[in-house]
């Protein structure tokens, strides 16, 4: 045996991967889309915990947007439940994921949702910097598929703000009969909104999970090349 | 009598890079002048880059060319005068990466790669960091001391490289008088970020000793060259590395013998 198979290593947690997935659960959700969600938010469980690394490193929180927006619990006893925004419940890492059963229900505040995201990946990022954890960019991931019911303007801003800051990546998705002409105000110029094909959420959350995992597995100085978004609309 | 070290260094590149079949990004050079100077230079080409293996290969081979002239004939005697050196090795080196995209007149981010240096004999200790490559010490009352730490963005992936337009502005040197500044070096080490990991504890920002231990004591048993840098490339492709780690790893060990 060699000496420097006597070398032990240090027992670092692996970096994070925040990412906030903005679910538009309002009353026209209800029925046959948002089943096909919940069903593709299994999915998308199932695929992140197939990437071993991508499971320890990609941290979930999901806040849905249907009457009102509210941070859902993602694990253990808090699934499904309100965890008010509380920063250090509403994410965990994808080894841990237990996705919520959504529910659809009354309005679109959609502005409210983005505000309570921005301010819950910034408190998430105070953790991590608490615990000497090394973070990735966080991602923001919105679906809608209305028209936002609240004040959103000012949301909007500071959503394109942060994203021009690096502070995030926003993606906004709209689907079926969604206001893509308002989701662009909060998409920056070079990502702009994209529009679900029928109810392809499986093929998103899909593309979603590879995605995330590219991430997770990325090194210094690497610009990670999403994969091609099949999932869309193709705009003609 | 001057100082004689035993030096051995090695980079190989990472589980993901056999995958994707790239290249190893990352380089090293090491030198050992008559007048007993060790020079260390190691290198990590930035995964984005589509020939950062040559930006890297071309940083570490300016970096200790430069040393070589200007350290063969005369040793700078003040920290002033090695800090200049740094900058100056610091300036020739970065020019050397960003003419690689001369010839084509390509975009020098194509060969985008950090720059870590050690410099030491048995008086002096210097390093150059730029980007997120590593440095440690071992001093002759068994302490570590983290010489180059790693230098990062605010999020994991993101680090500087020896072609951005801020490298000038983020290049730090340091110069220890041994015996002054720190105690007499004994063993010395630098990693590119592969093994960051594996070497530091995150929680506390300093060296894990059981992983440096037996590394550092390694450069004191070997008697064939050669056959030390196979047991070092045996021990970075292990299984046990790679289950931590998927990117390239550079490693150089050196040490001084007993006394």
């Amino acid at each position: 045996m060699s000496l420097l198979d006597q070398a032990e290593f240090a027992d670092n947690p692996e970096p994070r991967c925040p990412v906030i997935l903005l679910l538009d659960t309002s009353g026209s959700m209800r029925g046959e889309p948002i089943e096909q969600l919940n069903a593709a938010l299994q999915q998308f469980d199932r695929e992140l915990k197939s990437d071993p690394l991508a499971a320890l490193r990609v941290e979930v929180a999901v806040v849905e947007f249907g009457g009102a927006a509210r941070a859902l619990g993602v694990y253990g006893e808090d699934t499904g439940k309100d965890v008010q925004f509380d920063a250090s419940r509403a994410f965990v890492t994808a080894d841990l994921l237990t996705p919520p059963t959504l529910t659809a229900r009354g309005g679109t505040p959609m502005g409210e949702a983005v505000r309570r995201g921005l301010d819950l990946l910034h408190k998430r990022k105070e953790i991590y910097k608490q615990n000497s954890l090394d973070y990735f960019r966080p991602w923001m991931f919105l679906i809608t598929d209305g028209n936002p019911t609240d004040q959103w303007e000012t949301a909007a801003e500071q959503v394109r703000l942060e994203e021009s800051r690096k502070g995030l990546l926003f993606f906004g998705i709209g689907v079926e009969n969604a206001d893509l002409k308002t989701l662009a105000r909060f998409t920056p110029d070079n990502r702009p909104p994209l529009k679900l094909r029928g109810l392809a959420f499986g093929e998103l959350f899909q593309w979603l999970s590879r995605s995330l995992s590219a991430v997770a597995h990325s090194k210094p100085g690497e610009q990670v090349p999403l994969p091609p978004a099949g999932w869309a609309e193709i705009a003609v | 009598m001057h100082t004689i070290w035993n030096v051995v260094g090695t980079s190989i590149p990472g589980a993901s890079h056999f995958k994707s079949l790239l290249p190893c990004q990352d380089a090293n050079a090491y030198l050992l002048l008559e007048n007993g100077l060790l020079i260390i230079a190691v290198s990590d080409g930035a995964g984005s880059a589509p020939h950062s293996e040559q930006g890297s290969f071309a940083a570490v081979q300016a970096a200790t060319r430069h040393l070589y002239n200007e350290l063969t004939n005369a040793i700078p005697e003040t920290h002033r005068q090695w800090g200049q050196l740094l900058l100056q090795t610091f300036n020739v080196t970065r020019q050397a990466v960003l003419d690689l995209g001369q010839p084509g007149g390509r975009d020098p981010r194509e060969f985008a790669c950090t720059l870590t240096l050690l410099i030491a004999d048995h008086e002096w200790l210097v390093t150059g960091q730029l980007g997120d490559g590593l440095a440690v010490a071992r001093t002759e009352d068994g302490a570590l001391h983290l010489i180059a730490e790693p230098q990062r963005g605010e999020y994991a992936d993101t680090t500087y490289f020896l072609t951005g337009s801020d490298a000038g502005d983020k290049f730090w040197g340091r110069v220890y008088r041994q015996g002054l500044d720190l105690p007499p070096v004994t063993a010395l080490a630098a990693m590119t970020d592969g093994l960051t990991n594996l070497a530091l504890d995150k929680s506390t920002s300093q060296p894990h000793p059981p992983f440096f231990e037996p590394l550092l004591n390694f450069p004191a048993t070997v008697t064939n060259h050669s056959y030390a840098v196979d047991e070092l490339n045996t021990f970075l492709a292990s299984d046990r590395i790679n289950a931590r780690t998927d990117d390239d790893k550079t490693l150089v060990l050196a040490a001084r013998p007993e006394a």
